[in-house]
């Protein structure tokens, strides 16, 4: 999928603006507060019907202004034109998604339609964070090329809810909460089990891809990996029928201390996905420019991992990612996006750029001032 | 407010009940006013009727007016088969397809922690003595979500001393509907559940 053009009304500090994107890199340059993310954010609108950045849609509208509109014309991989428009009315706090003039029955069914993989400063978090953050990534991950997985986790969370609820209960009584529990730990091993084949299945191809984008990044200097671990304690090989039982089994083992905490112990709400260099744990061992390199590793293999499930090529937002990376783990990184699909790229410093995009034709760049969008044909990226 | 005492106390009445509002409050209550002497009492009268007659059936639990129900003590149903649901309005449903032909056991809900019901407020107990009585089948027929499914599992651990054959409705796509249109959980269930043909 390509954006071909480009439209923004009343939104954040652009009061209008048009452009029209390049099928492959485009850069967006201008100083802090410009406007430049802006334009990412409107891309993520248009995709995911939402910001990458903020909860709340009221804030996007341009201050003093009580709507805002975004368009966009969208082109699949196979040449069919969309247009996409999103509002958003602050009076009544109502958002529309309109593509080709009908109003989408719900914002849910979009997502997955206009594929988009976006790394921002935001997404750091994944490579640096807590468990709950790599557990959030992979969810979301499988969610969108499988809503099966999104309603197991779903129905899991819920199970767990309860669960937890019968052993803070008994553990606030003091009583056995006796036979009470079986069905909703038979329950949590059911679902439970379904997740962890998932994310085996998952991590296991993702890993793949991963150590690819990084090898192309860096040229082989560094070795990653992606490992899971489960909480469940299980064989590499093992069954659905062997990591049920299993899971039953670490259920009963961890009873009594269930009990003393009054919560759930054991399943995939404690499962980790450990990011090592060269075996070494990122969390410990990486340095900042590390880090980066991962996470835009991630994101690669997340792009090529959607791009094969959902049978459309995504869009590449990069938002400020070159503030960590040396010089030439950033040359490959544009030179790497310039063959994978259209890009939009924000940069402070148009230095980055010198000596990297001048083979690419296609790409464009664009300046940006206070809201005012203005572009130069390619072609002139010599510094 | 520049209203009567009685309509705003009427509309705070009905404001308490499910999917009413402040406003469709008021709009009733001002229409409750209009309506002919007669007919306030009617309804009035058929308000305090469902909570006079009305009353569980000793044998199912369903709401009936008459103890037994009319579906226990029809003598035409097959005794052999109980189908156990949730809700009275789960009967209702399973009665329109004039498909089933046994008894019926309503449990008033499923089991949620988080709501505080476990098995003790549930009919669960009532449900045991009527299995060990000549029953062939005992068929599940909860909702299909989160409680609904523990439920089942309950029950089917419960019922499995008694040697009864213990049955679980299917899950799958709705009738007269497209493939093409049925969400990717339900198609992959009903893949999951095919059956030989």
């Amino acid at each position: 999928m390509r954006v071909t053009g480009l439209r923004l009304e009343n939104f954040r500090n652009h009061a209008l603006t048009r452009l029209s994107g390049s099928d492959s890199v485009n850069v967006f340059l201008g100083d802090n507060g410009e406007g430049k993310t802006n334009i990412l954010e409107a891309v993520s609108y248009l995709c995911l019907t939402k910001s990458f950045y903020a909860g709340n849609d009221r804030v996007a509208a341009q201050i003093g202004k009580e709507y805002f509109v975004l368009e966009g014309e969208l082109r699949s991989d196979r040449g069919l034109d969309f247009t996409v428009r999103v509002t958003f009315d602050a009076a009544s706090a109502q958002k529309k998604f309109l593509v080709n003039n009908a109003e989408v029955e719900t914002l849910a069914s979009v997502v997955g339609r206009f594929p988009v993989v976006i790394l921002s400063p935001e997404g750091g978090l994944v490579t640096t964070g807590s468990p709950s953050d790599r557990r959030k990534f992979i969810d979301i991950a499988i969610s969108q090329a499988s809503k099966r997985y999104l309603d197991e986790l779903l129905e899991y969370r819920r199970v767990l809810k309860q669960r937890n609820k019968i052993l803070l209960d008994a553990k606030i009584a003091r009583h056995d909460p006796g036979d009470a529990i079986e069905p909703w730990s038979e329950s949590l091993v059911d679902h439970g089990t379904e997740l962890i084949v998932k994310r085996r299945e998952f991590v296991k191809d993702f890993a793949v891809q991963v150590a690819d984008a990084f090898q192309k990044l860096t040229g082989e200097q560094e070795t990653p990996s992606l490992r899971y671990l489960p909480s469940v304690d299980i064989d590499d090989g093992a069954d659905s029928a062997a990591i049920a039982s299993e899971f039953a089994v670490q259920l009963t083992e961890n009873f009594s201390e269930e009990r003393r905490t009054g919560s759930t112990l054991v399943g995939p709400h404690r499962d980790e996905i450990e990011f090592t260099i060269n075996g070494l744990d990122l969390r410990k061992f990486a340095s900042q420019g590390q880090h980066k390199t991962f996470l835009v590793a991630l994101k690669v293999a997340e792009f090529h991992y959607l791009k094969e499930q959902c049978n459309e090529t995504p869009v590449l937002l990069l938002d400020d990612v070159f503030s960590e990376l040396d010089e030439h783990r950033s040359h490959r990184l544009l030179n790497m996006v310039g063959q994978l699909g259209q890009t939009f790229i924000t940069s402070t410093s148009e230095q980055v750029f010198a000596g990297a995009l001048e083979s690419n034709s296609g790409a464009k760049r664009f300046f940006v001032k206070q809201g005012v969008v203005t572009n130069e044909e390619a072609g002139n990226f010599v510094h | 407010m520049y209203t009567a005492e009685s309509v705003e106390q009427l509309a705070e009445q009905f404001a308490q009940l499910p999917g009413i509002g402040r406003k469709t409050a008021h709009r009733l209550a001002l229409y409750i006013l209009k309506m002919e002497r007669e007919e306030v009492t009617t309804l009035a009268q058929a308000l305090v009727n469902v909570k006079d007659k009305v009353r569980y059936c000793s044998v199912c639990s369903n709401i009936t007016e008459s103890d037994p129900c009319r579906i226990c003590s029809d003598v035409k149903r097959d005794q052999s088969f109980i189908c156990v649901v949730e809700e009275p309005s789960d009967v209702l449903a399973l009665e329109k397809t004039r498909e089933f032909r046994g008894l019926y056991h309503v449990l008033g809900g499923a089991l949620s922690p988080l709501d505080g019901i476990g098995p003790d407020e549930l009919r669960v107990k009532e449900l045991l003595p009527r299995v060990s009585n000549g029953v062939q089948e005992v068929i599940l027929a909860m909702n299909p979500n989160v409680e609904g499914e523990a439920t089942t599992l309950y029950l089917s651990k419960l019922l499995k001393p008694f040697g009864v054959k213990v049955t679980r409705i299917a899950r799958g796509l709705p009738m007269g509907s497209d493939l093409e249109f049925a969400d990717e959980a339900t198609l992959s269930r009903a893949l999951e559940g095919r059956v030989a043909v």
